[in-house]
């Protein structure tokens, strides 16, 4: 298995291929891990929860990679990502019957190893990250990280859905020109 | 949801039906404007992706959750 592709690697585990699965676990538990535990807030009950569903995902549902649409790292943690909106998106309707969103503010608060190592190069977003406004960063934040709608942020702001629509779009734009796409 | 224009942001955050990725589909190919920004905001979301830092996995844990993956 070790000398597998991680693109012949999914293809066995839509097969039930179980080595292969226990291959790719080896090979990204660390990042998964490492993803969610930034999304939950260092929580490490929660991201242990959400580990089990992610990998729970790639093995039952079959979930298809398409080498050819980019890297496999950036497919894993965009599946990492949907299934943390999920989690939280239920959480978050439990909640709701017992507290106003607004209230929900306080609560805030080898080879593969290398292309890991390439992948997140954290100290070029950090620079980026200082062009952006403390608003600017808390609403990316807010839909990024914790995957709140428009609506919800507006609501959390307490601001009108358009000035954060606005103030996203800005961010998002900053963002990309700072992490060297300036030219376009 | 469909004024795609104005929902591009919920869009790209995985609001919305299949139906509705669909139509934005193919309204992508009649609106440039949005086609520009739906590049922007994926590019800076696959961005922010690098925005963690590597942990490591507590022992116990790495048993525990793949056996919570074969056991279901």
């Amino acid at each position: 298995m070790k000398c597998k592709s991680d693109s012949e690697l999914m293809e066995l585990v839509s097969q039930k291929h179980r080595p292969a699965l226990e291959e790719l676990y080896d090979r990204y538990i660390k990042l998964v891990y490492s993803f969610v535990f930034k999304f939950c807030g260092e929580n490490t009950e929660k991201t242990k929860e959400i580990s089990q569903l992610i990998f729970l995902k790639l093995w039952t549902t079959g979930s298809s990679y398409d080498e050819s649409k980019g890297s496999f790292i950036n497919w894993l943690l965009t599946i990492s990502r949907n299934v943390c909106i999920d989690y939280f998106r239920k959480e978050r309707a439990h909640l709701r019957n017992d507290r106003t969103l607004t209230d929900e503010r306080l609560l805030e608060d080898e080879n593969h190893a290398t292309e890991i190592d390439q992948l997140l190069d954290s100290q070029e977003i950090d620079e980026a990250k200082k062009h952006l406004t403390e608003a600017q960063l808390r609403t990316i934040n807010l839909f990024y990280w914790k995957g709140y709608t428009l609506k919800e942020i507006s609501e959390i702001e307490r601001e009108p859905i358009g000035t954060i629509k606005s103030r996203l779009h800005q961010s998002l734009m900053k963002l990309r020109r700072q992490i060297g796409n300036g030219d376009r | 949801m469909e004024n795609y224009c104005e929902n591009l942001l919920d869009y790209v955050n995985n609001q919305g039906t299949a139906n509705e990725a669909n139509g934005l589909m193919e309204h992508l190919h009649v609106c440039q404007r949005c086609q520009g920004n739906i590049d922007l905001y994926c590019e800076s979301l696959e961005l922010m992706q690098r925005d963690f830092t590597i942990q490591d996995v507590p022992g116990s844990l790495i048993k525990e959750i793949l056996d919570f993956v074969f056991e279901k």
